[in-house]
């Protein structure tokens, strides 16, 4: 009997700006329909623990800002290159202190991936480009490939070569 | 002259973690003399009271809601209540009672937030959250948890956790069902059990020794404990109407801070509001679960250590749980989901207790329902004089420590308030300068 995998994926973010890119991708990795995928969002670091207990591996989808809009970084946690980010959140918890604080309690699953999207500067409402479009679904259809791939036990890690990542 | 009287020294903490906001507080000691104590709020001023005006009056409440990510109930039940007396609207029972749930909701997840992550930390020698959890991993987790159910009610009541839309002047827009908020009633009476047992984890702590002669402000009401309507009681006055508000409390501009401060008249006095207040002025209309907790975990009035206000915030989590939990089992759906009204022009104010204690607001609109004025009192502001003289009470007992000791105290002192200095950004830098 095959063993049911749950993966969750989570965009980290809002509805508005460049800040709204996590939660675009998830929702086109939504549209997708990838069997036993829970598709998730969150607007604080710290909601990340109410959704990882009990699950086989976790993805966390957010932005950041960087000079290449567009460029999908993949990183695998736990990474040292992760905590030494300069993240932003809200009281006090940002996505590393949300993910050390799981794994101190023992909730996170063996496969922590963190997929961050760049932009360049403010991306405010309405400018949501073609360009963007394509962006957001390229990166949804990559992270829908490594999830496959990881499926099949073939656990992938790459980080883009970048400046800081 | 001595050599200490002539010592220059400057001390900077990058970094004081848990702390919700963005200012630094700057000391200047002469000598033995404390000559400067400023609790710096240097983030820009959001101007929100600014953007209200010209907006329609149902843009209110979601646009108030946008100044706290933890407290956002707070800003928008404040704001719709006195949009709803210039209104002239008196919402149905049902409604004033799921609304009073709702801002249960709230105190539970702003409440073990700061008990759990942010304020149990220094009672324990820990420098985070994350090393609390590694020594208690399962009274974290229980917080976790709690936490979950207050947000899990704010989603059902709210359509969300962080910044919710559903509350509407004269009522809500949608709605929930009966049966989502039935559901809830397992979680409550977990939440209720495990949020005693938290307080009880509390019991042993050991808090600075360190008391003034506060002037505890809060609402409060005779029958039931203060939190979404009341009159402004005081350990200082009588009593005043909410619309008598402005008559004693005042805020004032000071050049270190973007954040206004409040004062109370005659005497341009500082004043203390939020639990532990609460506590000392409301102690007799907590439920009884919540006041055997009290009692049993040693925050029964008199309290004047503002250290001990972590036992107020779980006191009250307590009773956020057991009085949601009352209403949840006795729930009469509403049969409408929002009062009608007429558009008129007019003024209005209303006060609520935020978690971080008494929120002020006052409105005036013209005919079309359009905002002309808007003034927003957030807990904080009323607070921050009296942080500051806390620190002038504390440094004299510290000069005589290193620096990181008086950053470490400082900082403990100034998180008991849990400041919420705004919600974009975090840190604090502490700048001690020895002339």
């Amino acid at each position: 009997m095959s063993r049911v995998i749950r993966r969750v994926v989570i965009g980290i973010g809002s509805a508005h700006g460049q800040d709204a890119i996590g939660w675009r991708i998830v929702e086109c990795l939504g549209r997708l329909g990838i069997d036993d995928v829970a598709c998730e969002f969150a607007r604080t670091p710290l909601e990340i623990l109410d959704r990882c207990e009990g699950i086989d591996s976790l993805h966390l989808v957010d932005a950041c800002i960087g000079p290449e809009s567009g460029r999908l970084h993949q990183l695998q946690w736990p990474d040292e290159r992760i905590v030494a980010l300069r993240w932003t959140s809200t009281h006090g918890i940002d996505v590393p202190g949300a993910l050390q604080l799981a794994t101190e309690l023992g909730m996170l699953p063996t496969s922590v991936t963190i997929w961050v999207m760049e932009c360049e500067g403010n991306l405010i409402e309405g400018a949501w480009s073609s360009a963007w479009t394509q962006r957001i679904e390229t990166a949804a259809n990559r992270i829908a490939r490594t999830k496959a791939r990881a499926v099949r036990g073939e656990i992938f890690y790459r980080c883009d070569r970048t400046s800081g990542l | 002259m001595s050599e200490s009287e002539t010592t220059t020294r400057a001390i900077q903490v990058p970094i004081l973690t848990r702390v919700e906001g963005e200012g630094a507080l700057h000391v200047r000691l002469r000598g033995n003399e404390i000559e400067q104590v400023q609790l710096k709020i240097y983030e820009p001023p959001r101007f929100f009271e600014a953007l209200l005006r010209g907006k329609p009056m149902d843009d209110v409440a979601d646009i108030t809601s946008r100044i706290c990510g933890i407290c956002p109930i707070a800003y928008q039940m404040t704001s719709v209540q006195a949009l709803e007396s210039i209104q002239g609207i008196a919402i149905d029972p049902e409604v004033a009672r799921l609304r009073r749930l709702m801002y249960c909701g709230e105190w539970i997840e702003s409440h073990v937030l700061h008990i759990h992550l942010l304020h149990a930390p220094d009672f324990f020698d820990c420098d985070s959250a994350i090393e609390l959890a590694k020594r208690f991993p399962n009274e974290v987790k229980r917080g976790l948890k709690l936490k979950q159910i207050g947000n899990r009610l704010l989603e059902i009541l709210g359509g969300r956790a962080i910044h919710p839309v559903n509350l509407a002047i004269g009522g809500y827009y949608r709605l929930p069902r009966h049966e989502e908020l039935a559901a809830l009633v397992a979680d409550f009476e977990w939440g209720l059990q495990n949020s005693v047992d938290a307080a009880k984890w509390l019991k042993g702590l050991t808090f600075p020794e360190f008391e003034a002669p506060y002037e505890f402000v809060a609402l409060s009401c005779p029958d039931r404990y203060a939190i979404e309507t009341g009159e402004i009681a005081s350990s200082g006055h009588t009593s005043i109407a909410v619309e008598d508000y402005e008559k004693f409390f005042y805020e004032v501009h000071v050049p270190h801070s973007t954040a206004l401060q409040a004062r109370k008249k005659p005497h341009d006095s500082t004043y203390f509001v939020g639990p532990l207040a609460r506590i000392q002025l409301n102690y007799h209309t907590l439920t009884p679960i919540a006041k055997q907790t009290a009692e049993a975990i040693g925050i029964a009035p008199p309290c004047r250590n503002p250290h001990k206000s972590i036992l107020a915030r779980a006191v009250e989590t307590v009773f956020a749980f057991e009085e949601g939990l009352a209403i949840l089992k006795s729930l009469t759906m509403p049969s409408r989901s929002r009062v009608p009204y007429e558009v008129r022009a007019g003024e209005g104010v209303s006060a609520t207790e935020a978690p971080r204690g008494l929120i002020f607001h006052r409105y005036r609109v013209d005919g079309q329902g359009k905002v002309e004025f808007a003034k927003i009192v957030p807990p904080t502001s009323q607070n921050q004089a009296q942080i500051e003289a806390d620190l002038r009470q504390l440094l004299p007992q510290l000069i005589a420590c290193d620096d990181a000791k008086i950053a470490l105290d400082c900082e403990r002192l100034i998180r008991t308030y849990d400041p919420c200095i705004s919600c974009s950004t975090h840190f604090l830098n502490l700048h001690i300068e020895r002339v």
